[in-house]
């Protein structure tokens, strides 16, 4: 393996960073500040603060803090966002200044009112391969079931690609749903999904931001191959109680928000359940009953102590469980099938200057998947329990400093214990010789240094320059990885610019998974003695252009991609998760046997178009992409695309505000089908027998499939149109007759939508799967396709009191 | 309104859980049928055998699921000086040659060539390891919890060392059917070994075989010191038998003739008789 001379990379860039500091160096004074939302005191990360005399500002970072440091003399600073009135403020600056800045939200900003110029612009930052979707935006697409879902709108983004119908596992840039970091307020969330992989943990209720970068990745991310998916809780409105409520055809959700002491300290909770178990309840007998349910409970506590410091606690709790109950006589039996994901954070901001500010992050996170299966008979009982999982604890310190306005500059450690039970099975019986207890536990520590700096080396030139340090010890095997990254940016004209980024990533972990739909079954695993950690490089080139067309603004990015990833695993031909079921397996079982290790190369272009403001919003993506895999166990050592290998990939979103009461949203989807290893004859093949019978072998022969190349077949394309309406009504927009009852009088006085949806409206059947079968009357093998989603109407309610 | 809510979702839920399957509405490929060949030589044969037929395409095929011998194919057998033609049997549906015209040496590469009328041209070489005679064998009766047993058994070989060497061991018994002998011979167990990463040590392997009424008290244990290609063949059987169901990775299956179906595996037999 080759050596690195591991300090000597951040000494350089120390080095570097300070003497460029030096040089320029001279009298000035610091502006410095919260962002919020007026109102609701909300902090606002991502706002700009620029001023445009010196063509110079600042962003600010998660918890709305930005500094700015400029020469003593009379400025003007304009503070921009999305979504919010642009604000203007003269200053003589002849000492530091404190500004704390409250935004107006602005609902349906008029097109003329926002020059392009004014915002942030993507042909300004450096950073590539990154996108910020706004949550409003989210709850405005239109979703299956009518539940709206942060990872597939994720999934109408270019280059990310969904698994397979209805599921929210996520492929970015040809890597598999393990390779990205999804994010809640710093503490990882191992399984997103719910409902075997059909929705995602988040529907946006509790959420302020999400942000998905696919590459160029800054120094501060680390520990995944393909993407970093950030997601920040809201605080929790500071001024008021706020609550939201909504109902919809499979779950209800209701968010409520509020001070518990006024400007200091603030709470939010939400909380949303699926009611399937209790719609079917009416129609089950008591000898079986089963029953499906999942649920997820956010809460964030936030207390400002002084203002420099502020303390955060913010959690994430879901659970799904699958429940089957059965009663005949004596025997009675109970068993289910349950997993969840608890997240726990605890955030310490201090603001050590006006230019310093740092963040103290104590971080919990647990995935559990188990099953249970009680069953007991007249004389005598059974119970098993089975349960895999992974559990962190970590603590983590991130530092922004700001010496001037050209150095951005973030630094931090991190410390993950990671806990790992791949696997563990409990039987007791009332036969002694049945009982039963096997756990396979595995203890990992992993750590990570990193330090980068946003540069702005002169009006055309920008760049992020950084590196990680990341060390993962387990059973006694130390990796220990640099991971350098650098991305440039090169301003062509005032809104065109150029952009290139090199990243290295590693990943020690491993996720084997081979239904790749997001199961509880997939289990997280570490890299070990046997199983190396994953490791990716990946360069992107790109052009990004600000483009104003008759005062609408339009942001446009075309985007080329290389990326080779080595260690990558996948289980062996025909193995597959149910071999990791430790009640069919022998007690030397290993998943370090079952599966095998390969390199994958995936290359691509991806165009994104979006329109973030006026009355349309949205974005057309496509994405021509190619992924390879080659495993030396699998398709003879030769290489064969995978599964998710899309050539193209086109996402339509569009919104429309065509009045105050009515937005339309619809997204057309459309992506070359899946590869797939398909049958293409077969034939009789003999095994050597000692004891042949009459003829050659006997009875031992067997019909093999051929299958051509791994994955050589492609599923039909897949393609669907979506279509909402959304209604709103403001309060006491009506006026409520005597007769109306009273709860829909009080109903009426609160802000509400309703809206209809229409998801797959062409009804286009999709292939979710193939198989073969022999029809009879034509004496022909038939190939059939399995379609999941026709098309289907939801409906659903939302009042804000 | 809760009542309308609950309507919907019946009828929703009803909607999303109810799978459509159809006809795949997708060009299906076109594969042309390829000959296959099944044969294992080995030094203890008296007879060289080949046996040839074809591949069926699964699409648009009447004659899906029906696999026919080729009966006129040119198949010949080269060590390398000597081509020999094999004959074709028609009763038993291969083509053969008697080892004492062409006799399989250890140490030696074999070729097969097999032509058809139509030009259909396949190939295939395959090479005969030493016969490993160090296996032995031992056995215990376990009575087990809920009053059944099985038998316990070992088996037990050296490797060589500084060579890529594969086996495969199989234990056959006979079974008795009320009183009644049953003549045939019934594989109990079968493994397929490869000395990758364990070169030179010995191989234990551990087997159970249930004791039943019918299991008589004698077996034989063959192990089999294979080819390359005897090896990869019968592991990718086995790994096709034991797939894991519907979420599994498809078994591509091995082959080693250019341009067709099938298997040419040289291997070298030995057989211990045992007594329980």
């Amino acid at each position: 393996m080759k050596k690195y001379n591991t300090p000597f990379y951040l000494i350089c860039l120390f080095i570097f960073i300070s003497f460029t500091i030096k040089a320029q160096t001279s009298q000035k004074y610091t502006v410095s500040g919260f962002i919020g939302e007026q109102g609701s005191k909300e902090s606002l990360p991502g706002v700009n603060v620029y001023a445009p005399k010196l063509k110079v500002g600042a962003v600010t970072n998660n918890y709305g803090f930005f500094t700015l440091t400029l020469p003593a003399d009379s400025i003007e600073l304009l503070v921009t966002y999305v979504g919010y009135k642009t604000q203007s403020f003269k200053l003589n600056l002849n000492k530091n200044i404190q500004l704390d800045i409250p935004l107006q939200h602005s609902v349906d900003l008029k097109e003329v009112e926002v020059s392009a110029d004014k915002l942030e612009k993507i042909s300004d930052e450096v950073q590539m391969s990154k996108i910020d979707l706004p949550v409003e935006q989210i709850k405005n697409l239109p979703a299956l079931l009518g539940e709206k879902d942060v990872l597939k709108a994720i999934q109408l983004l270019p280059g990310v690609q969904k698994g397979s119908e209805g599921s929210s596992g996520i492929y970015v840039r040809g890597g598999g749903p393990d390779q990205n970091l999804i994010i809640l307020d710093d503490a990882t969330v191992y399984n997103a999904t719910h409902l075997f992989g059909f929705f995602s943990l988040f529907n946006g209720d509790a959420l302020k931001s999400v942000e998905l970068t696919k590459g160029g990745f800054p120094a501060r991310y680390g520990g995944r191959l393909s993407s970093v998916i950030e997601m920040q809780m809201k605080d929790g409105n500071k001024e008021k109680i706020h609550s939201e409520v909504g109902i919809g055809l499979i779950s209800s959700r209701f968010t409520v928000e509020g001070p518990i002491i006024k400007d200091k300290a603030s709470f939010l909770i939400s909380a949303r359940r699926t009611y399937i178990d209790v719609l079917t309840l009416p129609l089950q007998r008591k000898e079986l009953k089963f029953g499906y349910y999942f649920y997820d409970f956010n809460a964030k506590l936030n207390y400002i102590l002084d203002y420099k410091n502020k303390l955060y606690l913010s959690g994430y709790f879901g659970k799904d469980k699958f429940y089957i109950k059965s009663e005949n006589g004596d025997y009675k039996s109970d068993a289910a099938l349950r997993w969840g994901n608890a997240t726990g954070t605890l955030r310490w901001n201090h603001l050590v200057n006006e230019k310093i500010f740092s963040n103290v992050s104590l971080i919990f996170t647990d995935f559990l998947f188990d099953i249970k299966d009680d069953e007991t008979y007249s004389g005598g009982f059974y119970s098993l329990k089975y349960y895999s999982g992974i559990r962190d604890y970590s603590i983590k310190t991130d530092v922004d400093y700001s010496p001037n306005p050209k150095h951005f500059i973030k630094g931090g450690i991190l410390a993950t214990y990671h806990y790992f039970r791949p696997s563990a099975l409990v039987t007791k019986s009332s036969f002694e010789t049945d009982n039963s207890s096997r756990k396979t536990n595995i203890d990992a520590y992993e750590t990570a240094i990193y330090v980068e700096d946003d540069f702005k080396i002169s009006e055309k030139w920008r760049t992020n320059t950084g590196i990680r340090l990341s060390n993962f010890n387990v059973r006694g095997k130390s990796y220990f990885n640099p991971e350098p990254r650098i991305a440039l940016r090169y301003l062509i004209k005032p809104d065109l610019s150029l952009k290139v980024s090199y990243a290295s990533m590693n990943q020690y972990l491993h996720l084997l998974s081979n239904s790749g739909i997001g199961l509880p079954t997939d289990l997280w695993v570490p890299a070990t003695n046997r199983i190396k950690p994953q490791q990716s490089q990946q360069v992107a080139l790109g052009l990004a252009k600000d483009l104003k067309i008759k005062e609408a603004a339009f942001m446009v990015s075309l985007e080329g991609y290389y990326k080779k990833s080595r260690n990558i695993i996948g289980y062996k031909e025909g193995a597959s998760f149910l071999d990791t079921d430790p009640t069919q397996s022998n007690s030397s079982f290993s998943y370090e046997d079952i599966v095998t290790a390969g390199n994958a190369e995936s290359y691509g272009a991806e165009f994104f178009f979006q329109k973030k403001f006026g009355k349309l919003t949205g974005w057309i993506g496509y994405t021509l992409s190619w992924t390879w895999l080659k495993f030396n166990e699998l398709n003879f050592g030769n290489r064969f695309p995978a599964r998710y290998d899309r050539r193209h990939d086109l996402s339509v979103v569009g919104i429309y505000k065509l009045s105050d009461h009515i937005t339309l949203s619809a997204t057309w989807v459309y992506g070359t089908g899946n590869a797939i290893s398909l049958p293409l004859s077969s034939y009789q093949a003999g095994i050597q027998d000692p004891h042949p019978t009459t003829n050659l072998f006997g009875n031992n022969t067997t019909t093999v499939n051929e299958y051509g190349d791994k994955n050589s077949f492609r599923m039909a394309p897949y393609h669907r149109f979506d279509i909402a309406i959304q209604f709103h009504r403001n309060k006491s927009t009506c006026s409520c007759d005597d007769d109306a009852l009273e709860i829909i009088k009080k109903i009426r006085k609160f802000e509400r939508t309703f809206e209809l949806g229409l998801y797959n409206a062409y009804n286009r059947h999709n292939p979710f799967y193939y198989y073969t079968q022999f029809d009879y009357n034509s004496k022909q093998t038939k190939l059939k396709q399995v379609s999941l989603f026709p098309i289907i109407p939801s409906i659903s309610w939302t009042w804000k009191f | 309104m809760i009542k309308k809510i609950q309507i919907i979702s019946i009828a929703a839920i009803l909607m999303l859980f109810n799978a459509c399957t159809k006809d795949a509405d997708v060009k299906l490929p076109v594969v042309e049928p390829k000959l296959v060949i099944n044969s294992f030589i080995s030094p203890q044969d008296t007879m060289i055998k080949v046996e040839v037929t074809l591949s069926q395409p699964l699409y648009n095929n009447t004659n899906s699921g029906q696999y026919f011998y080729v009966t006129d194919a040119t198949v010949q057998i080269n060590d390398g000086v000597t081509t020999k033609t094999l004959v074709y049997n028609s009763t038993e549906n291969y083509y053969s040659i008697s080892s004492s015209q062409f006799p399989i040496i250890v140490g030696t590469t074999y070729f097969l060539t097999v032509s058809t009328p139509d030009g259909k041209n396949v190939n295939a070489s395959t090479s005969i390891p030493a016969a490993n005679s160090t296996l032995t064998f031992t056995s215990h009766l376990v009575i087990n919890s809920n009053q059944d047993s099985t038998y316990s058994m070992e088996a037990k070989w050296d490797d060589a060392i500084g060579t890529l060497d594969y086996y495969r061991i199989t234990y056959y018994a006979k079974q008795y059917y009320s009183g009644d002998i049953d003549t045939t011979y019934y594989a109990q167990f079968s493994g397929n070994f490869s000395d990758e990463g364990n070169d030179g040590r010995s191989f234990i392997q551990n087997f159970e075989v249930y004791k039943t009424n019918s299991t008589g008290n004698s077996g034989e244990l063959y192990l089999v010191h294979a080819s390359n290609e005897y090896y990869l063949f019968h592991t990718k059987l086995a790994d096709a038998a034991n797939s894991g169901g519907p979420f599994s990775e498809p078994i591509q299956m091995y082959s080693n003739i250019n341009g067709g179906h099938g298997i040419f595996g040289g291997f070298n037999q030995y057989k211990l008789q045992v007594f329980l």
